[in-house]
């Protein structure tokens, strides 16, 4: 465990906002999961779209996790970024803002590995879905 | 105990608070009796006092003699003095024996006497942490020299039956050393009864201040000293004694010997209350039986959550637990507690697994308890509903 974690990491951890038990979207249309087994984590993306294709617009994300507080954090702030985003504009989301963003320590980077595997897997099938 | 913002502490097996008149006692030494203890003129004698004092004290509370007590910087430094000290007298033919389920100060000396061609046996626990006295027999009567067992399990609180360990050390002639960090204040410890040859001790265990400890030694017992020097405690420990540590020693041991009864069992009824919470959750198991317990002592394996997650989640939340986990780490990564997979729970559950252990300062007021068994429940729930389905 990372002792010396930024705020916002232990902060998104504690009280995350994208949670999908905490989310009525009940239609959803593109679905991602990856797991890490040495780390013994797994994480789920759902995303809701509007409009086909990679130009859909995301209306909603959201997401669930089993593993270390790293993983929740870094799901629920992908899951802020790619909202009010295309398709197209999400996929532009790479490894070295997930860990700027929320300050990952080197052993840390494996939860945002983790959770733009998911992501990537919902933003293509969010794509299939709407094309 | 005070902390920097607002954290229910529950984590007496790790410290406790100082112990009221421990600060008093120390201040004392340290100002009106500052002159080394070893020295023959009168403020020397004035600070051998105090050390006699606190000798006297701790050697009531194990029955044991007061010159029989050897200073140290706390249970670990015991705990190599005893084992070290030991195998390093009996020479080749040391065969030292053990529990896998003792704290690293123990298991980690064993590591390197082995390494240094010492013969070592561990022996397992069973699904209640207890050891098995029948194998144990069998091990000691093979030819063992030195018995190393805990009383009471730091992670657990499991208490081993040290009256008929030492029992079996005595029919066949072996030392016994009792790792006693856990118990000293919470369980009666009587030296001579329990055939027990060396006792490491510590005093931050029971409201006294951290940076000592002792070693038991009984007569006639062979160790090598490990620390070589002035000669001070018979040439078993050199050094000169830390006279006000020894004083905030003595007066913890004072306090635990008027109240350890009653006190035991004001926390063993406010550890029931904790267990009472938190077992109105699914998938939550007690790690121990009840019976074999020493009161402040609740280590609990939940299922379906991250053990990492939850001790983060327990202390860094609102409001903040100060609890502890044997390893919270990731149990795919076999950082789990040895201990608990010693007692057959599987990685992940002895990786989610949380250690609460009461205190003097675990308010009898019920409210404290009821508010950290709520917000525990409240924490595996919110981990529960984030996992989801995954």
């Amino acid at each position: 465990m990372n002792r010396d974690r930024d705020a916002g990491w232990l902060s998104r951890f504690l009280a995350p906002r994208h949670a999908i038990a905490e989310c009525a979207i009940i239609q959803w249309h593109g679905l991602g999961e990856a797991d890490t087994p040495g780390e013994d984590a797994h994480c789920r993306i759902q995303l809701a779209c509007e409009h086909g294709g990679d130009d859909g617009r995301i209306v909603a994300a959201a997401f669930a996790a089993f593993g270390p507080p790293v993983v929740v954090a870094c799901a629920d702030w992908v899951c802020e970024q790619v909202e009010d985003r295309t398709i197209k504009d999400a996929r532009r989301l790479n490894l070295r803002a997930i860990e700027q963003a929320l300050a990952l320590a080197a052993g840390e980077r494996y939860a945002a590995l983790l959770v733009m595997d998911a992501l990537d897997m919902a933003l293509a099938r969010a794509s299939s879905n709407l094309g | 105990m005070s902390a920097t913002r607002d954290v229910r502490y529950l984590d007496h097996a790790a410290t406790t608070p100082l112990a009221p008149g421990v600060f008093e006692a120390m201040q004392q030494a340290l100002l009106e009796t500052p002159a080394n203890p070893a020295s023959l003129h009168a403020p020397g004698r004035a600070a051998a006092e105090q050390v006699e004092m606190a000798a006297d004290t701790l050697g009531t509370l194990v029955n044991a003699r007061p010159r029989d007590l050897i200073w140290t910087s706390g249970a670990t430094e015991s705990i190599n003095l005893a084992l070290k000290g030991a195998a390093e007298f009996v020479g080749d033919a040391a065969h030292v024996v053990s529990v896998v389920t003792e704290h690293s100060a123990t298991l980690d000396t064993l590591a390197w006497l082995e390494r240094r061609g010492t013969r070592v046996t561990r022996l397992g626990v069973d699904s209640a942490g207890r050891l098995d006295l029948d194998a144990l027999e069998t091990v000691v009567a093979d030819g063992a020299t030195l018995v190393s067992v805990m009383h009471v399990n730091n992670e657990t609180g499991v208490i081993q039956d040290i009256e008929a360990i030492g029992a079996i050390c005595g029919r066949y002639g072996a030392l016994l050393h009792v790792d006693a960090a856990q118990s000293l204040g919470r369980l009666p410890i009587d030296c001579a009864r329990m055939n027990i040859a060396l006792l490491s001790v510590s005093a931050h265990k029971i409201g006294g201040p951290k940076g000592i400890g002792a070693l038991f030694v009984r007569p006639r017992t062979g160790i090598a000293a490990q620390v070589h020097g002035g000669g001070q405690q018979r040439g078993l420990r050199s050094g000169t004694l830390a006279t006000h540590q020894i004083a905030g020693f003595g007066a913890a041991a004072r306090r635990v010997a008027e109240t350890r009864d009653s006190e035991q069992q004001r926390l063993a009824a406010l550890r029931d209350r904790l267990w009472a919470h938190i077992e109105t959750l699914d998938g939550v198991m007690r790690n121990g039986e009840r019976a074999h317990l020493a009161a402040p002592f609740l280590n609990v394996s939940v299922a379906d959550v991250h053990g990492e997650a939850l001790l983060v989640g327990l202390t860094e939340g609102a409001p903040a637990l100060a609890v502890s986990s044997g390893a919270a780490c990731s149990a795919a990564k076999g950082q789990s507690s040895y201990v608990l997979r010693a007692m057959g729970r599987t990685p992940r559950e002895a990786g989610a697994s949380i250690r609460f252990s009461l205190g003097s300062d675990t308010d009898t007021d019920t409210a404290a308890v009821d508010e950290a068994g709520a917000r525990f429940v409240a924490e595996v729930r919110r981990l529960r509903a984030l996992a989801g389905a995954v």
